[in-house]
């Protein structure tokens, strides 16, 4: 009688387990199978045939997307964009990492700058892309300065909550194992602050993803928001859909990638920062903590 | 010639802003002897932590002097608190040989000197131990351990098993004499805690309090028992006569202070 309970028991678990392996797949999948459907209906039923609207079709997108993949157009593109969003990140980093330093952890620097940081924060990055052009030029530096400048802030942020939240108690430690203010940074500040420097960078992605194809629809002639505006001009309209389709997907990649590499697997973190949390840190830092004299 | 390892003379702490300053000690003289327990005995709030902080140089006198007798490296002082404040990120090893990564302490390192500290720490088969994986006991072990390891002339321990539940304490007490006397450290401890006091101290100082200054002191002779438990009636009379000095002051906090120490010694 109890074998038989354990038996129910045993197949009951299985059965659990095999249906949160199908939820986690069946429902995502029939996500994408609806908006799919969707899609493929409103051309179908709502698009004059012929008309330039009907070339969006999912049909017609998918083709083009595995043309493009197969004679390698659309490599280049790719390419061109990643390597402005790494260039653009390593900027937006060896900015916003100090600039956190300072703003989470000297209370007068943060009491002047929080003003003038809320502002530029508030002005959306592309409506810098006139000056950067002026500034910079053609070419790939103002797409680096425009997403520098957009994913500098939820690094610098990020930093500075995490600094304004380290134990004070860490450092007077330190000071008293006569570190210097140096070996305090690299021994208790950085290995304290790791994690939320990671979320930094992860958010930082995010929106220099979302910076990087209008940044590239000036002056450059390569990148995803290039092969976007050069397909409207050549009218071929699957290649735009398929080019959505894969600056969707790699935005999509990239943050899976970021999530697994950028979040630390065993310590590091002496707890789990949250994304608001992050979000709100020059008011945190602001109220924050005594000056630590890093 | 700096003959004792430690000495404050004409040590004075203010806190405040100035016209409105609070006294914490003034005028405070003390001499450390070399390979001795000095124990600092006071109430709450009578300058002991702060006096600590002072000698391991996290704060500043507003007058007088602190001597430390110069030992292989520099200022030679070591502090242990209340709270073990290991690092997360690190296991127990690399929390012990935190000090070593410092310039200043370069010259204490040795080949082979974190594991023999860790060993006589007991501490061998926790190296790859995570802080938040220890006990209370063990983790300011390992505390003791990260000071002791960097060789410092006096190490000073504030409050160090005030955080921990009783038995936990009197264990890591009978250990902590067992290690001084092996290491042959200099100690200077902090405590409100009048038998703590008594079962480590070499010599017990008595702190009165705003401004805080040592009243009295005593040696305390080792191993008479009969001779310990009359001092003790002594020190518990001369402390709770000075934690009710305060109660002439309008704080009104240390008739509450004068029961906790009667209940905690008797």
């Amino acid at each position: 009688m109890t074998n038989a309970a354990n038996v129910t028991q045993a197949q009951g678990a299985g059965r659990e387990r095999l249906l949160g392996i199908v939820a986690a797949v069946a429902y995502p999948a029939a996500g994408v199978a609806v908006l799919l459907a969707a899609w493929w209906a409103w051309i179908e039923f709502f698009v004059e045939p012929g008309s330039f609207l009907a070339a969006f079709a999912p049909d017609k997108g998918a083709r083009a997307l595995s043309d493009l993949l197969a004679d390698g157009t659309l490599n280049r593109h790719i390419v061109s964009s990643l390597k402005r969003i790494l260039v653009g990140l390593v900027i937006a980093a060896a900015i916003g990492i100090p600039f956190g330093l300072a703003l989470g952890g000297i209370q007068t620097f943060a009491r002047a700058v929080s003003p003038v940081a809320s502002f530029v924060r508030m002005v959306s990055p592309l409506s810098w892309t006139p000056l950067a052009i002026i500034w910079f030029g053609v070419g790939d530096q103002p797409v680096y300065f425009l997403i520098a400048i957009g994913a500098v802030w939820p690094i610098a942020l990020s930093t500075a909550a995490g600094v304004a939240a380290l134990d004070q108690q860490w450092l007077m430690l330190g000071r008293s194992l006569r570190a210097t203010r140096l070996e305090l940074l690299r021994t208790i500040v950085w290995p304290g602050i790791r994690a939320d420097v990671l979320t930094g960078l992860r958010l930082a992605l995010t929106t220099a993803w979302i910076i990087l194809v209008p940044a590239e629809m000036l002056g450059v002639d390569s990148g995803l928001g290039y092969f976007i505006l050069d397909s409207r001009d050549r009218f071929a309209y699957s290649d735009l859909v398929a080019a959505i389709v894969v600056i969707g997907a790699l935005g999509f990649v990239l943050d899976r990638a970021a999530h697994y590499l950028l979040t630390p697997r065993r310590r590091g973190a002496r707890r789990i920062p949250t994304d608001t949390a992050a979000l709100d840190p020059v008011g945190g830092a602001a109220q924050g903590t005594p000056d630590y004299r890093i | 010639m700096a003959a004792y390892p430690l000495r404050v003379t004409g040590g004075t702490r203010r806190f405040g802003p100035r016209g409105r300053q609070f006294t914490v000690f003034e005028d405070l003289d003390l001499t450390v002897e070399d390979r001795e327990i000095f124990v600092l005995l006071g109430p709450s709030g009578c300058g002991k932590s702060t006096l600590l902080r002072v000698i391991a140089g996290l704060d500043d006198l507003d007058a007088g002097e602190v001597e430390v007798a110069p030992g292989k490296h520099g200022r030679d002082v070591g502090i242990v608190f209340q709270q073990p404040l290991l690092l997360p990120w690190l296991n127990v090893r690399d929390n012990v040989a935190l000090g070593l990564r410092y310039r200043a302490n370069r010259g204490a390192q040795e080949a082979g000197l974190i594991e023999e500290t860790m060993a006589e720490f007991g501490l061998g088969d926790l190296a790859g131990a995570y802080p938040d994986e220890l006990s209370g006991g063990q983790a300011q072990r390992v505390s003791l351990a990260r000071t002791v390891v960097t060789r410092p002339r006096v190490i000073l321990l504030d409050e160090p098993f005030g955080a921990l539940d009783p038995l936990t304490r009197k264990t890591l007490q009978q250990w902590l004499l067992g290690i001084q006397q092996s290491l042959g450290l200099t100690v200077v401890m902090v405590t409100h805690d009048v038998q703590e006091a008594l079962l480590l101290g070499d010599r017990v100082a008595l702190m009165s309090q705003s401004p805080g200054r040592i009243s009295r002191t005593w040696t305390l002779p080792t191993g008479e028992r009969g001779r310990q438990l009359q001092l003790r009636d002594e020190v518990l009379r001369a402390y709770a006569e000075v934690a009710s000095g305060a109660v002439a002051k309008p704080s009104g906090r240390s008739a509450g202070a004068l029961n906790e120490v009667a209940s905690s010694t008797l």
